[in-house]
């Protein structure tokens, strides 16, 4: 376990996105930040800044509005970075499906690693998303830290 | 100098996204530009399926006032159709109504307190918001969004023994919610930092209209328990609570005092429930016909459906005006002249709630 995989899994940042969908998982995810369920005991802190996150949780199907905004918001995001879909809606339209102002699901827009689905999912099932989440998070550490070595191996 | 600050669309005092254009002379905000429609789904269009599905859809308008939307749906559809719903399920709607008004304001008042930087007292107001959910998981089954009512009645009954357990809640939440209010009452800091801030004077708050707890913080009593009452407000005592200075400080204080309004009415309510017969849901036996509406005073403010059948079980159009888009309108002139630091706070107080406004 390198320094910065072992820093990261006590304290991974996430960045709360609302892409529409009504606000039932918007609740919960702030129920989960919040004493009774109180994700910040593993060091879960809710950042405002996408430059300084590791997980998107993003929670409603992405609207046409909202679409450019979100792909901008996850190129901001430094790599390895990780993308939760929170909520029926997000997963695959949900309760949506057949109006016309938004994508589908998140997934017609980034590329989704976990998939938490519920309408309107529990604050426990938000936490088993998260602690998946962070074994992604490390894999995809450890691939981008072989894909370098061999870079430097290739190149000496 | 003049400067132009995009505020928003993602902007961690909302939760949900709006964006405010500002002209920025100094300190001090000139002009402001108010764009919304990110979450805009078209939800409206998919209410044309079936008209037994809708207290589900209408759940999905917004998940703060769930129960709030499906109420004010099922009693235009029932209005549509003619039907009489029993006197127990019309009980029971009243009850849970009042609970979801209670977590909603304690849920705005914390957000109101965390725009301010107060941590802590955020954190508490969320600890005794958990409570409120508990009760609901027990009725409902559901933590947010219920699924409690269908066009007829409601699902599920509250038995003698929820009912206990109900009034035993009743007396510990108003022991909590008495803390919170000496908290904010009492603190300093909060008053200086909230009051004469953002005012809505009463004549700016009868031309916008602007409904529920911001026209009531300017001295606008106008509650539509209290003026047009639905479901059982009529038997119970409901008088509008205003505030009469009109800036931040009154708006939250409004939402503080109908937490104990909204315990008193479920503590009014659940004597009722005794003695009552036990049918919670009537099946209709006609078809929606003929256009209607509702409307209920939502946690923000005054809630409306309109809907119109055409005698099959699809229906032709659901139009919902939320107490939200209502609001929207006095953010703009508040928000004009204020201090940079001041609007994302002035907004919150507004309790914003941008699923309703765009639906
Ligand atoms: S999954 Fe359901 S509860 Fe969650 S945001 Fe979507 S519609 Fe609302």
């Amino acid at each position: 376990m390198s320094i910065i995989e072992f820093a990261r899994k006590k304290s991974p940042w996430v960045l709360h996105v609302n892409a529409g969908g009504c606000n039932g998982c918007n609740l919960e995810l702030l129920s989960c930040l919040t004493p009774r369920y109180d994700v910040s005991r593993f060091g879960v802190y809710n950042t405002d800044n996408p430059k300084h996150a590791d997980v998107m949780i993003v929670i409603g199907p992405v609207t046409l509005k909202y679409k450019e905004i979100i792909t901008n918001l996850y190129n901001q995001m430094p790599d390895p970075k990780v993308v939760m879909a929170v909520g029926t809606c997000t997963c695959t339209g949900g309760i949506y499906q057949g109006c016309y102002g938004h994508c589908g699901a998140l997934d017609q827009v980034l590329p989704v690693d976990v998939y938490v689905p519920g309408c309107n999912v529990r604050p426990e099932a938000i936490i088993d998303g998260l602690v998946l989440a962070l074994d992604m998070l490390n894999e995809k550490e450890r691939k981008i830290l072989e894909d370098k070595k061999a870079k430097a191996k290739g190149v000496a | 100098m003049k400067t132009t600050i995009q505020y928003g669309p993602q902007h961690p005092v909302w939760v949900e996204p709006i964006r405010l254009k500002l002209n920025v002379d100094g300190e001090f905000v000139k002009d402001v530009e108010y764009e919304g429609g990110f979450v805009h789904r078209g939800i409206e269009k998919r209410f044309e399926f079936d008209y037994n599905k809708g207290p589900y859809l209408a759940e999905r308008v917004c998940g703060i006032c769930s129960t709030h939307h499906s109420t004010c749906y099922c009693l235009a559809a029932e209005k549509t159709m003619n039907l009489e719903v029993s006197r127990r399920a019309t009980i029971i709607r009243t009850i849970i109504c009042e609970l979801e008004r209670l977590h909603s304001h304690i849920l705005a008042v914390g957000l109101t307190l965390e725009a301010i930087g107060f941590e802590n007292l955020f954190m508490l107001c969320f600890r005794t918001r958990e409570s409120v959910l508990d009760v609901f998981e027990r009725v409902t089954g559901n933590r947010v969004l219920h699924g409690h009512n269908i066009v007829g009645g409601v699902t599920r009954n509250i038995g003698p023994e929820m009912a206990k357990e109900m009034s035993d809640f009743c007396d510990e939440l108003e022991k909590k919610c008495h803390d919170l209010e000496n908290m904010i009452v009492n603190s300093y800091t909060i008053k200086q930092r909230m009051k004469g801030i953002g005012i809505m004077s009463e004549k700016l708050a009868r031309d916008l209209a602007v409904v529920g707890p911001v026209a009531r913080g300017s001295n606008v009593a106008y509650d539509v328990r209290h003026a047009d009452p639905y479901i059982m407000y009529d038997e119970v005592k409901v008088e509008p609570i205003v505030e009469k200075d009109g800036d931040c400080w009154a708006r939250s204080i409004v939402r503080v005092r109908e937490w104990f309004q909204s315990i008193d009415i479920i503590r009014q309510c659940l004597p009722l429930l005794d003695g009552t017969p036990d049918e919670i849901f009537v099946k209709s036996k006609a078809l929606p016909e003929g256009e209607h509406f509702a409307r209920v005073e939502a946690p923000r403010g005054e809630l409306f459906y309109y809907l119109r059948g055409k005698k099959s079980k699809e229906l032709d159009r659901v139009k919902i005006r939320t107490s939200t888009y209502g609001n929207a309108p006095g953010i703009v002139p508040l928000v004009k002249g204020c201090h940079l630091a001041d609007v994302g706070f002035i907004t919150v107080t507004f309790d914003p709630c941008i699923g309703c406004i765009d639906r």
